[in-house]
């Protein structure tokens, strides 16, 4: 492979590359755009939350496998019962 | 105020989805499954909308969790979900402490839903996830009219 033929590869990846973050870039600020012409009232950290939340989104749209522990029936109805009357 | 039919549409539409602590348990409880399974299929039919949580339903999580699930697997957890917290501001807090406590009364509801209500009144059409069925009407009831905003009744409580 010529100098050329390696120079014109690496342009290219170095494009794509470019693309992509210029993408994923370019869809966060749009994001960002919307969320403080949305919420201008909000503090920059709540607006922060819904960004990061929203782009979390886009980028793990599909049911994510996390740790899981096996609480039994009903755990989450009994949370304030354990939490305000056990003790 | 009557709610202009616009506004009324948009109801349908959320901006924001915020989780009661019941359904965010159940998003690391294996024998609450289900009620993940629906609470997936309804917040992946609002993609666009941000997912979050409040601190009291954090407490109440990380107290339900303490003993099985480190409080940093928890966080890895509610991101791959999307799900943020959504920090109201001290002063804002503060408002929701002294309206909380103003009232004589006994209530049917606790802090948290209070605050939950409270919350999702500060952006413009929300939905609360929650499997509690009998608090949170009463909480939204308080929280509405406690709520000095220029408001619209922007929340729709979805329970699972």
């Amino acid at each position: 492979m010529s100098t050329n033929e390696i120079e014109k590869l690496n342009l290219g990846a170095t494009k794509i590359k470019n693309e992509n973050v210029r993408d994923n870039g370019g869809q966060g600020v749009t994001i960002q755009n919307e969320v403080n012409s949305q919420f201008p009232h909000l503090t920059p950290e709540a607006r922060e939350s819904i960004i990061k939340s929203r782009l979390a989104i886009i980028n793990n749209p599909r049911k994510p496998s996390i740790v899981q522990v096996d609480l039994g029936e009903d755990a989450s109805r009994k949370i304030k019962e354990e939490l305000f009357e056990k003790s | 105020m009557p709610v202009e039919k616009s506004k009324r549409n948009c109801l349908k539409n959320p901006d924001t989805i915020f989780f009661d602590t019941g359904v965010a348990i159940a998003l690391f409880n294996k024998a609450e499954n289900k009620i993940t399974e629906h609470a997936l299929i309804h917040i992946n039919s609002f993609p666009h909308a941000a997912r979050l949580i409040v601190t009291p339903s954090l407490v109440e999580l990380f107290y339900k969790l303490r003993k099985t699930i480190s409080p940093k697997d928890i966080r890895i957890g509610l991101e791959a979900y999307g799900v943020f917290l959504f920090p109201v501001g001290a002063d804002y807090e503060k408002k929701i402490y002294e309206g909380y406590c103003k009232s004589s009364h006994t209530h049917g509801y606790d802090f948290a839903d209070y605050y939950l209500c409270r919350a999702a009144l500060l952006t413009l059409n929300s939905q609360i996830l929650t499997i509690d069925r009998d608090d949170f009407p009463n909480a939204y009831g308080a929280a509405y009219k406690d709520c000095d905003l220029n408001k619209i009744k922007n929340i729709q409580i979805i329970p699972i």
